[in-house]
């Protein structure tokens, strides 16, 4: 009788843990694939901080087309600064360079 | 009018007058000077419209020997030039002025002038200038302010603004600033007011500042400033000086001053002068008086080269050395100018780079005086 009563609670024991088994590798597998998902999401997520920065670096180029060619219009001789815009520059110009935020 | 009064008097009068009248004008009542005789003074005025300047002559205490004794009052306008001439000339030490119907007649022992004058009601009245608000510092104090940064206005009239020095006063410190926009020189000084007088902007010609430091004493004694609308009144002793304010409004500045330094330098003041002196003799040459500086660790070499004459080449040792080693190019002219309005042994420069503005500051001053200027660009560079 008590061998019979132990051998069912080995049995039962030995169909939970065969299901606890079967849980933990259905588990296993979830965590493989929220592993993947992550690691890709991550490297989705770096490159797309990596573009994002090169867009913020290009912009300035973009805002500056006024800049750019003010700076040119300096180089070619002629004051930007508000004191004497417009005008024949002689040498360097300390009102124009700050404006040119060169100073 | 009628009064007797000491050639001396006169003529140190008369020569300060003569350097305001103006030598062409469209006005010919303004190479006059004007000569009120009132009951114990006589007042003499020049005017060229820009520039005023009244000098007073009264007998000063009672116990001194009279310089002037005026019989009658009156009021004439005569060509200063020549009445200076006339003056500088005259035999004895009593000169006699009498005026009938705008003939005035000189008088001084035996010789007798008979000059015809001008009707002083044509002469251009002064400015009004209300003193109830006025700035007071020492003479001397107030030239060395000039001669500190009117050396760096604008000589070209395109930019009127830039050809006067600027001077603001707030909380009892009064900033002067001077620019042609290649070089700036700043200065702030403390003053004491009354009433806390204050004022944002007045544009003082380059020109007056000029004329005043010939005309105004190096002394400890007291000059009152007064500003007014477009005008500004300058009294020393027996002198007021009038002058215009240039109108407009003064370029920013306060960003043009640089912060940060990738090297400095803090060398002897004489030496460094005498050194770009040299230099500059080859520099003269070129369109710019242009020099080179290579600053490096405990030498600071300083280079000009002219195409036809050759080269020079002087090393001097400056008493620190901070930062990066670093070439430039700059006017000889500019340097010179700026150092020589140093008055410390030892005078700092800072650099941001070959292409931007440094700032040449004395070293162990109470002046608080900023020097700026732009080096020049090398095309190869």
């Amino acid at each position: 009788m008590d061998q019979q009563r132990i051998a069912m609670r080995v049995q039962l024991l030995q169909e939970r843990i065969e299901q606890l088994q079967s849980e933990l590798q259905e588990l296993l597998l979830v965590v493989h694939d929220l592993a993947t998902e992550n690691q890709r999401l991550s490297l989705e997520n770096a490159h797309l901080h990596e573009r994002a920065r090169k867009y913020i670096d290009k912009q300035p180029t973009v805002e500056g087309e006024a800049m750019h060619y003010l700076r040119q219009l300096y180089e070619e001789g002629f004051h930007i600064c508000n004191v004497n815009y417009g005008s024949l520059r002689k040498g360097d110009c300390l009102f124009c360079l700050q404006g040119l935020e060169r100073v | 009018m009628q009064f007797v009064i000491k050639k001396n008097e006169l003529l140190t009068g008369l020569q300060q007058i003569v350097r305001v009248i103006p030598s062409r004008t469209t006005k010919p009542i303004l190479y006059g000077v004007k000569i009120d005789a009132e009951f114990n003074r006589i007042r003499m005025t020049a005017y060229d419209l820009e520039i005023g300047l009244e000098i007073l002559i009264e007998n000063k205490d009672q116990e001194q020997v009279e310089v002037l004794q005026v019989e009658e009052p009156g009021s004439i306008v005569i060509n200063a030039k020549f009445l200076l001439e006339i003056i500088r000339k005259l035999p004895q030490q009593l000169v006699r002025f009498n005026l009938k119907n705008h003939i005035a007649t000189i008088q001084s022992g035996a010789a007798i002038y008979t000059l015809n004058g001008l009707d002083s009601r044509e002469f251009p009245l002064l400015p009004q200038v209300d003193d109830d608000e006025k700035l007071t510092m020492a003479s001397t104090l107030l030239l060395q302010s000039i001669q500190k940064t009117v050396y760096a206005v604008a000589t070209i009239e395109s930019r009127p603004t830039l050809t006067g020095v600027h001077f603001k006063l707030k909380n009892d410190i009064l900033t002067l600033t001077g620019t042609d926009s290649h070089r700036l020189s700043n200065l702030k000084i403390s003053v004491d007011t009354l009433k806390e007088y204050s004022f944002e902007e007045a544009i003082m010609p380059g020109k007056t500042l000029q004329e005043l430091l010939r005309i105004l004493p190096a002394s400890e004694e007291m000059v009152e400033i007064t500003l007014a609308d477009h005008q500004m009144l300058i009294r020393y002793d027996n002198i007021h000086f009038y002058s215009r304010l240039i109108e407009g409004t003064y370029p920013d500045i306060s960003r043009i001053i640089p912060e940060t330094f990738r090297t400095s330098i803090k060398i002897g003041t004489k030496n460094l002068i005498e050194s770009i002196e040299r230099a500059a003799l080859l520099a003269r040459e070129n369109d710019n008086h242009v020099i080179r500086l290579h600053l490096r660790p405990n030498q600071t070499e300083i280079t000009s080269t002219s195409q036809e004459l050759g080269k020079i080449s002087e090393v001097i040792e400056p008493q620190t050395f901070q930062g990066e080693e670093l070439m430039l190019a700059c006017n000889a002219r500019f340097m010179l100018e700026s150092l020589k309005t140093i008055d410390t042994e030892d005078v700092s420069i800072q650099f941001t780079g070959p292409g931007s503005a440094f700032i040449i500051t004395p070293v162990e001053s109470d002046t608080n005086h900023l020097q700026l200027i732009l080096p020049v660009r090398l095309n190869h560079a």
